[in-house]
């Protein structure tokens, strides 16, 4: 490559001198040799113009020295001339021989270059194969993954992680028959997976155990260059803790299914003891206060009976959400209402809490704004707001309910005069058991879970409640935006659906 | 009107059968479904009011028990339970529930209305 490189005028320089450099020798030798062999040195000097220069400065070489020669010490001294038949011979037969040197000497460098050329060429390719090797070791060996390349018969290849598995290193387990690392059964199905893949020619994937360790190989195919499989690399993770873990959870999700279906039954008798004494008090109750043989002192008691049975009825009630909220086993039966007929029922509810302190109750509901709800819960959401105001607002102050439609929704309003909501009460006013300050709780009883099912029965209805308030004792504004239907046909529009009264 | 009270709750049985006398009703009662549906054949009633949870024969068997009898199988059933899932089970066998405690008047006039379809002698057990 660097002689190739060499500029032809040095090259032909080189030449020059090698050729004056024989012919001084042959001077210098002269008197010892005289007329004998005077091709001697230039002999030498054509095969080295040839090696250096090529055929060209071979053959240049080889004129130069016959020229030269002649000139010098071939006849007649110091000039070409009057030579003999045998001389010229002599010269001819040099130069056909100098060419032939010059061929030879210029195959001889041709051949020595291209040599020089393909083990430089060899030397950088093992160089870079190192580089590759250690690269893709480096690779094999940064993943927690076992990888082992395998052949029908042996290991061809394995990383670190593979061989620590079996106490060994990549070195140690290449070229070992792979079956006799495993036991025979494990063998033989593993077996059974490579020639799967050898088969179809598709990544398989599959788990199995070895020494109390459970594994998650992946098979893949390696192809040669017929397109047949002749190799797989099995990808392999240790999953044993993950697997335990699944394990644990599955077997705590199984008691946890147990636990909440034994709540759930819990509930129900809950209830249903719960309800059914109060059925017989407050039907007794009621059915005494109408009687014809009840005397009119005893009134006073039944009611009194009648409406603290009621307020527990829905203390039980209002648990129970709670519980269906929870759970998420909170149903609706949704037709088409009118927010007038359930604003009406929750008004009748209301109506004597909020006679007995004296508030004025008014409604500004106009008939025929519809929404898709459950009629019995929508009318609870609205008894709940309601309720919720009579008992936060102090005598002679004012409940008001108002409903308007916009362009998507129907906004239900409940605006009172009472105590209002602090401001930093406000973001946790719809939390379950959240009032105020627990000396309210006391002066106004509940559980405070009436906002919490308000908002998940509004919230199920896709629509949403928000409150305002200006501050303490400044009143508060509850307002329910629901989602009107799309489109309602005229025949839907009054089929508001009595709910049941609970 | 003649109304069957199917109610594991002697209370409930003795509060609804006064409360129904008053206004007129006459009344029987059954402590089970199986006593309930032997009656019911004796005797057919116009309405029958139907509780859930109950020994021997529960709401759902005595449902499916009365449907399969000819002579009482148009008799329409309200169901009055205390069961928290009470209106979903209701609702599954196509049945209206009061949850109870039921309002008095509010039940005397789901089985005046129930009453009402049936006695016409039209075979529409379903309310509209």
């Amino acid at each position: 490559m660097t002689r190739r490189g060499t500029a032809p005028v040095t090259r032909y320089a080189a030449v020059v001198g090698l050729v004056a450099a024989a012919t001084a020798l042959r001077a210098l030798f002269d008197p010892l040799l005289g007329s004998g062999v005077p091709f001697v040195f230039h002999f030498v000097a054509i095969a080295l113009s040839a090696w250096t220069a090529g055929l060209s400065g071979g053959i240049l070489a080889t004129v130069a020295s016959t020229v030269t020669v002649g000139f010098f010490f071939i006849g007649p001294r110091l000039t070409l001339g009057a030579l003999t038949g045998a001389e010229v011979a002599g010269m001819a037969v040099f130069t056909a021989s100098g060419c032939g040197l010059a061929w030879l000497g210029s195959r001889w460098r041709a051949s020595e270059l291209r040599l020089a050329e393909s083990r430089d060429l060899a030397e950088r390719a093992a160089a870079e194969l190192t580089t590759k090797e250690r690269t893709l070791t480096a690779l094999m060996d940064a993943v927690a993954e076992s990888i082992v390349l395998f052949d029908r018969d042996v290991v061809l290849a394995a990383n670190t992680t593979a061989a620590a598995r079996f106490d060994t290193t990549p070195e140690g387990l290449r070229g070992m028959p792979w079956r006799r690392q495993l036991s025979p059964e494990l063998a033989a199905a593993r077996a059974v997976r490579q020639d799967e893949v050898y088969r179809t020619g598709q990544p398989l994937r599959f788990e199995d155990e070895r020494a109390g360790r459970h594994f998650e190989h992946t098979f893949y195919p390696v192809f040669g260059d017929g397109g047949a499989v002749t190799a797989v690399a099995a990808f392999s993770r240790d999953v044993t803790d993950r697997t335990r873990l699944e394990d644990a959870l599955r077997a705590r999700a199984e008691e946890l299914v147990r636990a909440n279906r034994l709540k759930d039954e819990f509930l129900a008798t809950l209830s249903h003891e719960l309800r059914t004494p109060l059925h017989a008090i407050l039907g007794w109750a009621d059915l005494l206060a109408v009687h014809p043989d009840t005397p009119p002192s005893l009134l006073l008691g039944l009611s009194t009976i009648s409406r603290n049975a009621r307020i527990q009825a829905h203390i039980v009630d209002d648990l129970l959400d709670v519980s269906r909220i929870v759970t998420g086993s909170f149903r609706l039966a949704v037709t088409i209402v009118d927010v007038h007929d359930a604003a009406a029922q929750a008004l009748d509810a209301v109506r004597p809490a909020a006679a007995a302190k004296h508030l004025e109750l008014r409604a500004q509901v106009p008939p025929g704004l519809v929404v898709p709800a459950d009629a019995v819960r929508l009318q609870q959401v609205v008894w709940n707001l309601l309720a919720n105001a009579v008992k936060f607002t102090p005598p002679g102050g004012e409940v008001v309910i108002a409903a308007q439609a916009t362009a998507d929704e129907v906004e239900i309003t409940v605006r009172d005069t009472g105590a209002g909501i602090p401001p930093d009460f406000l973001p946790r006013i719809f939390e379950r058991f959240s009032q105020a300050d627990s000396s309210l709780t006391r002066a106004h009883g509940g559980l405070g879970l009436g906002l919490a099912i308000v908002r998940h029965i509004v919230e199920l209805h896709g629509g949403t409640v928000t409150a305002e308030s200006a501050g303490d004792g400044r009143g508060a504004t509850f307002v329910v935006r629901l989602p009107r239907p799309a489109s309602i046909g005229p025949e839907l529009r009054h089929d508001g659906q009595d709910g049941d009264a609970r | 009107m003649f109304v069957l009270i199917v109610d594991d709750h002697p209370d409930s049985n003795v509060l609804m059968s006064e409360f129904f006398r008053m206004h007129g009703v006459r009344t029987a009662y059954a402590e089970d479904g199986e006593t309930a549906l032997r009656q019911a054949l004796a005797t057919p009633p116009d309405v029958i009011l139907l509780d859930l949870e109950m020994p021997v024969l529960g709401g759902e068997g005595f449902r499916a028990r009365q449907l399969r009898e000819p002579a009482v199988a148009h008799v329409p059933v309200l169901c009055v339970s205390g069961r928290y899932d009470a209106e979903e089970r209701a609702r599954r066998l196509g049945l209206t529930c009061l949850v109870k405690p039921v309002a008095l008047d509010r039940l005397l006039a789901e089985v005046r209305r129930l009453g009402a379809s049936t006695s016409g002698g039209a075979g529409d057990r379903r309310a509209p």
